[in-house]
């Protein structure tokens, strides 16, 4: 099919960066364009640009960034030259923009419904009855349940799938002719994600919108993109058509970024018949105040050694599962044996003690380091905190961030001085620095872009090689746990539904939760 | 927020009420006596016996503890050692006055302070946003009693303008105002920027933007509110600032209220009136506080309205 005319075209736009940073442009040179009912992904890893290049069609360029050259044409007309006025009369009617964080894109002070009325009232006359008619309908095209009901809500009381479906909602309330998405799904679990990827799609279909699509998930791309253009470092390096791009990449860079795509390949799992060191029974938890269970006579046990999979939409219980495991969280009923020991009861130094066998590698890496304490300091602290010597931990935390790929020098510096990606590496030194029997890792690549997830879970297996240590890897992505797992637990409303080596899961499940979950992984079906 | 919540607060209020009472009771008690500052030097031994004994002056302290404390709860104050009249009615005499300096400073402190605040935020880094902190530094810096002197030396004695004390007029009422909210006013605006700031910062503001919103619509209609969270928790605290700024600049400008009596019933010793005006200043200030919170879980949605 001949592309018709371009709706919104970039024309070699330059972004520059302010002084101190490592490059001199954020965006250099970059020219691309989509065509109405086109949906054109971006890729690229963090930091490639893309983000900053839809904020500059959109005018939100923050403080510190200037567009140095380069038009935007949009319908024949150069954003860029426009007065500001129409500028911003364009903005929300025209061209819409949907954020990769939909809880905190939207003003915790108001109810949504009257967050997507505002669009109305600004760009239309149309009357308060009408506006509200209108929004429901929206909300209903967006398949949001009881949308008279979700219209009085504040953004606090709904969840981030929910959310994001008001955010396009909002955005497509005047049917703009380009919807800018910018990892609209980086946020969400992969059954919503597959959901919010049909509605985009859907929408096109309907409205014949030109969709700008910006990922660093070459799943997603396979599931919604007609063209892809690549970025790296501020460059545009390859553009084509889906198929062109995901069948023969010609730049080195797209093929390094489809092979740290997770693939969905179980791997053979490892004879173990050892005798489990923890062992959770008939564990129960209730949240007050909400129908279904967070825990609902939940059992596990795990070897030595052994990888455990834990896998469900967010909300079915994971986190409070491996909360309760290191005893962050309590339970109602149940125990948690730890070596014969059960931890449900146990507080205060017994408590620690036992706390040393179970380290946890938390999701955010950027939220889970200290920011005035120095690497060093906060690695030793742990084992000087279980009585070992400062000089031996010392020693046994120079070892582990070189095992993890760091200089040694890292130890004096502060954690704004690392990546995402080291980041978590420093966090999963910190854990292993107690020499624990069992890691628990909560989501802990979903932060990362593929390249930095392909990493830390190399350095994961490697890791778990030469200490021996369990892992519980809890996960929303099927294809991960499928390559780390020796058996995964998937998790649904509280409860484990099913059991299985990832082989078989995969090739006999039984339950539907689980097949539902299969067909939500992005680009499942190649 | 639920009963549970209330009654916790009510009773550290009680808690706190209780400690400064018995705090400013044992030290000034210990501090030093009445009998040499109310009576002349020369006063007979029969005298002060008479004077001691008139006002439970002979008792343990620790009795005389009891008995205050009994009479404050059946609501009885005690009485001025000077003239005899009742406590209530000699704070009733001079509150209105403090009430009046206060409302003036306090007003005028938020009609600069917050709108200071906000254009220092929206011009970020501009000689405005240099002025305005500049003015904010100077403001909680400079010590109450300096300004007002420099004040009256300007104004009444060098330019003859406004009077240099006491009250009658509403001219009276300009230079111990002013001198009384410039530090709120500093404060305000230090923090309404700072706040403002991070709220401009935030994503949700972005997603305005992109939904084509005049700039000023969106600070006043989007910004502001999310902003005024953390400015009414500051707010309720200057409240507390400024009852005790009244005793600072009172007495520089001769006002006559509750703080330039608390300078000269402390100098005196008038025990009964000084216990008097610290429970009520502190009352005040638990309320302001507690006024803030309720405030504070009113206007936050996430607060307000659970999940």
């Amino acid at each position: 099919m001949a592309r018709s005319a371009p709706l919104l075209s970039v024309e070699n736009l330059s972004i520059e960066l302010p002084g101190v940073a490592d490059r001199t442009h954020a965006v250099a040179g970059v020219s691309f364009s989509v065509a109405p009912g086109e949906i054109l992904c971006i890729v690229g890893e963090s930091g490639s640009g893309k983000s900053v290049m839809s904020l500059a069609i959109m005018g939100l360029l923050s403080r510190g960034l200037s567009v140095e050259g380069g038009k935007i044409l949009f319908e024949g007309q150069d954003l860029l030259t426009m007065p500001p006025k129409a500028r911003r009369d364009l903005a929300g009617r025209r061209i819409a923009m949907v954020f990769q964080e939909p809880i905190a894109s939207l003003n915790p002070f108001y109810r949504v419904g009257e967050q997507v009325a505002e669009v109305f009232r600004l760009h239309t006359d149309m009357s308060k009855a009408e506006i509200r008619e209108r929004v429901l309908e929206l909300f209903s095209e967006v398949l949001l349940p009881e949308p008279e009901l979700i219209y009085q809500r504040y953004p606090h009381q709904l969840s981030g799938g929910q959310c994001q479906r008001v955010m396009i909602a909002m955005a497509l309330a005047l049917e703009p002719a380009v919807l800018i998405a910018d990892e609209p799904t980086t946020a969400l679990d992969v059954t919503t994600q597959a959901q919010i990827l049909d509605l985009i799609r859907d929408l096109r279909d309907r409205h014949g919108t030109a969709v700008v699509f910006i990922t660093h998930d070459f799943g997603v791309v396979e599931e919604i993109a007609d063209r892809v253009a690549v970025m790296q470092s501020g460059h545009l390096v390859e553009e084509g058509t889906k198929e062109r791009i995901m069948n023969a990449p010609a730049h080195p860079y797209t093929r390094a970024l489809l092979a740290a795509v997770p693939r969905l390949a179980p791997r053979e799992v490892q004879a173990n018949d050892k005798p489990p060191f923890l062992v959770a029974e008939n564990l129960q938890k209730r949240w007050p105040e909400r129908r279904i269970p967070a825990l609902e006579d939940v059992s596990l046990s795990i070897r030595p050694g052994e990888t455990i999979g834990l896998v469900g939409e967010s909300g079915s219980g994971k986190s409070t599962l491996a909360r309760a495991i290191i005893r962050l969280g309590t339970v109602d009923g149940g125990s948690i044996r730890l070596n014969g020991e059960d931890l449900v009861g146990k507080e205060g130094a017994s408590l620690r003690a036992l706390r040393r066998h179970i380290q946890m590698v938390f999701q955010d890496p950027y939220s889970a380091l200290d920011p005035r304490q120095k690497i060093g300091s906060a690695l030793t602290e742990g084992p000087m905190a279980c009585g070992v010597p400062r000089r031996e931990a010392e020693e046994r935390v120079r070892d582990l961030i070189s095992a993890v790929g760091l200089q040694p020098s890292a130890l004096d510096r502060f954690p704004h001085e690392f990546s995402g990606g080291q980041r978590q590496r420093i966090c999963i030194a910190r854990a292993l620095a107690l020499r624990p029997d069992l890691l628990i890792a909560d989501e802990a690549l979903s932060a990362l872009d593929v390249t930095m997830q392909a990493q830390v879970l190399e350095l994961l297996g490697e890791m778990q090689a030469r200490f021996g240590f369990a892992m519980l890897f809890i996960t929303h992505d099927l294809r991960i746990a499928s390559s780390l797992c020796d058996r995964i637990c998937v998790m649904q409303r509280g409860r484990i539904i099913e059991e299985a080596e990832p082989r078989l899961l995969f090739a006999h499940s039984g339950h539907p939760y689980t097949q539902a979950l299969l067909q939500a992984i992005p680009g499942a079906d190649r | 927020m639920g009963r549970r919540f209330w009654l916790k607060r009510l009773l550290r209020t009680l808690i706190t009420l209780w400690a400064v009472v018995t705090f400013t009771f044992v030290v000034l008690r210990t501090s030093g006596d009445p009998v040499v500052a109310l009576l002349s030097p020369d006063a007979l031994p029969a005298e002060i016996e008479q004077f001691r004994q008139k006002w439970n002056l002979d008792r343990s302290l620790f009795e005389q503890y009891i008995a205050y404390m009994l009479n404050l709860l059946s609501g009885d104050f005690g009485h001025s050692y000077q003239d005899g009249r009742a406590v209530t009615a000699i704070i009733a005499e001079r509150l209105p006055n403090t009430l009046q300096l206060g409302a003036v400073a306090y007003l005028w402190a938020l009609a600069i302070g917050i709108p200071a605040g906000i254009l220092a935020a929206l011009k970020r880094d501009s000689l405005l946003d240099r002025g305005v902190m500049t003015f904010a530094v100077v403001g909680f810096a400079l010590p109450n009693y300096f300004l007002g002197i420099l004040m009256i030396l300007f104004f009444s004695f060098h330019l003859r303008w406004l009077p240099s004390a006491g009250t009658g007029s509403a001219l009276h009422l300009i230079m111990p105002g002013l001198t009384l909210g410039f530090y709120v006013a500093g404060t305000l605006a230090r923090f309404t920027r700072s706040a403002m700031l991070e709220v401009l910062e935030r994503p949700y503001m972005r997603t305005i933007q992109a939904k084509g919103t005049p700039f000023l619509y969106g600070v006043l209609r989007h910004a502001l509110p999310n902003a005024a969270i953390p400015i009414v928790t500051i707010l309720g605290l200057n409240l507390g600032a400024l009852v005790g700024g009244t005793v600072v600049v009172e007495a520089v400008f001769g006002w006559p209220g509750i703080g330039r009596l608390l300078v000269q019933t402390v100098a005196s010793r008038d025990l009964a009136v000084v216990q008097g005006l610290v429970l009520m200043m502190a009352a005040f200030m638990v309320l302001a506080n507690l006024l803030a919170d309720l405030t504070y879980s009113l206007i936050d949605p996430r607060i307000r309205v659970s999940k």
